[in-house]
């Protein structure tokens, strides 16, 4: 079966961070793949993550897109956005909640605000 | 697998750009046109345009920054190549490096003999918030921008991983900008032709003529650190460690090696190319290094048969200061996590035996995305000749190299040339 995109938001919308797994090499992808691009395999099976990991990279853009703009961000209110290297060892992408983080801050997945973005926010537990 | 070669050998005769900058009247056509008879002017033995066979033109996004697909051939036409196969090549910023190894491969195969390259941007048509929307795209639209990067803020994402890693400050990364303004400040062609100081003397004339307090820094790091002059874009990059919104056109002559000397006694042999791809930031092993820049490099030093201690000057994609530091490592030219101190001690000053963007690099000469990596083997192909006027290097440039990335490393080409003689 085709995962996408779709899959992937319609999921984050509700609470979960999707990823697949290859049944044939075991590896691991978020965003969700349908082939693996490791072994060619095609039988890659919906998996969720733990949503813990720590922050690779990250920047505070104070001259952002129309479509951060347009959620409330801008040179005023920088949006935080990082690399998160996830405990499963892959990484994702994601709009961080709260600017207290640098290279290395523990972050956790924030369900009750990702939809349209994958949200972040400081792992304090 | 070992690297091939090149069927047979490919030189650069010509070469020439347009200035780049800003200039409200001109079109991309018109760019080309002025880049074009700047190539021309360049051939030694003169040029037949009759006798161009085919076109390959890199260009990012002339539908987003000026409401125009299919651009080739309406630049063939402009420059009266008509009918002759015209092919637009978008890799983003590494279009024209991408053109330039088409270019290659076309008359190595022996279909053609002769080629222009060019390569083609006009970007300031737009407000910079749609620049900002426009250049994003060469990112992943839909797991990275929804995040909120941007393409500074991709690299500004490097650069706290690096700074992270290795204990580089924001200081060195802006020894990058204050190089590459050293070296634009001697290139008429280049949108930023002035030295920092230059800079921050012109600001202190403008704000006494406008009657407005008049800024005082004590040295240009202080400059850098004034957020009015030198305002946040993607912490920790500041508007000083960005390349420009720029428009820009820049073209290349190349024919089989065979014909050269109907064109020059003076060819630039094209010995290395090489091109790669890569993922989308998140999906790399490193955050550090631009695994595409790393492999590219590798295939044209292969194809090349030299190590990065044969480079006598190169001309490298510092599309953001971090981009340079990183750009300098993964070519081999110091060990990662060297770039920022061998850049701190001038090992890539226009001085040094190895120079690094001697044009002014696209922070000061200007980087109209898909134009510039043409742009740089122009000064590749002036600095190997002995014309590159006042910032002509001291030493022979007998072997030299670009590299071009586009997006944040999805794509990279790397090219090695050699002075030869017809």
């Amino acid at each position: 079966m085709m995962i996408t995109a779709a899959d992937f938001y319609e999921a984050l919308a509700e609470g979960t961070l999707l990823a697949t797994r290859c049944a044939d090499c075991d590896g691991l992808y978020i965003p969700p793949r349908s082939l693996c691009p490791a072994c060619y395999g095609t039988e890659l099976k919906v998996e969720e993550l733990s949503g813990k990991g720590t922050v690779g990279a990250y920047t505070a853009v104070a001259i952002t897109t129309t479509r951060m703009i347009e959620a409330g961000y801008g040179r005023d209110n920088p949006n935080i956005t990082a690399v998160v290297d996830l405990a499963e060892g892959v990484r994702i992408s994601a709009l961080i909640h709260g600017d207290d983080i640098t290279v290395g801050t523990p972050v956790v997945f924030d369900s009750e605000h990702s939809a349209e973005h994958v949200v972040f926010r400081k792992d304090d537990s | 697998m070992a690297q091939r070669k090149l069927g047979r050998g490919v030189a650069i005769v010509g070469a020439g750009m347009s200035p780049f900058g800003t200039f409200a009247r001109m079109a991309t056509r018109d760019l080309f046109v002025e880049a074009f008879l700047d190539m021309r002017g360049s051939v030694d033995k003169g040029l037949d345009p009759d006798d161009i066979e085919a076109l390959y033109v890199g260009n990012y996004s002339s539908d987003l920054f000026e409401g125009q697909g299919h651009t080739a051939p309406l630049m063939a036409d402009w420059v009266g190549l008509t009918p002759r196969p015209a092919t637009r090549i978008e890799d983003a910023c590494a279009s024209s490096g991408v053109a330039l190894r088409e270019g290659i491969i076309a008359v190595a195969s022996g279909l053609y003999d002769v080629v222009l390259v060019g390569g083609i941007e006009k970007m300031s048509n737009l407000p910079t918030g749609e620049v900002t929307d426009a250049l994003a795209t060469a990112g992943d639209a839909l797991y990275e921008i929804p995040a909120g990067f941007t393409f500074p803020g991709f690299y500004a994402a490097m650069a706290t991983a690096y700074m992270h890693r290795y204990g580089a400050q924001s200081e060195h990364l802006i020894q990058v900008t204050q190089k590459n303004h050293e070296n634009g400040a001697l290139n008429p062609k280049a949108q930023f032709g002035q030295r920092i100081a230059d800079i921050m003397e012109g600001k202190k004339e403008r704000a006494a003529a406008k009657g407005r307090p008049v800024p005082e820094w004590e040295s240009e790091m202080a400059f850098f650190h004034d957020d009015r002059a030198n305002p946040m874009i993607a912490a920790p990059l500041r508007l000083f460690d960005c390349s420009p919104i720029s428009d820009g056109a820049a073209v290349l002559l190349l024919v089989s090696e065979e014909i050269a000397g109907q064109f020059t006694d003076e060819p630039i042999r094209v010995i290395g190319s090489g091109q790669a791809s890569g993922r989308a930031l998140h999906d790399r092993d490193t955050l550090t290094s631009i695994p595409a820049a790393q492999r590219a490099g590798q295939m044209a030093y292969e194809m090349a048969d030299v190590t990065p201690d044969d480079i006598k000057l190169a001309e490298v994609h510092d599309c953001f200061t971090i981009a340079e530091l990183i750009a300098i490592e993964d070519l081999g030219f110091f060990a990662p996590g060297d770039g920022y101190k061998a850049t701190e001690d001038g090992m890539t000053a226009r001085t040094a035996p190895r120079p690094v963007n001697t044009s002014g690099g696209l922070k000061s000469k200007g980087h109209p995305v898909g134009a510039s990596g043409a742009g740089q083997t122009v000064e590749v192909f002036k600095q190997m000749r002995g014309l590159a006027g006042e910032r002509q290097v001291a030493h022979d440039v007998d072997v030299a190299l670009t590299h071009n990335v586009g997006g944040t490393g999805q794509t990279c080409a790397v090219h090695i040339y050699e002075r030869g003689q017809a």
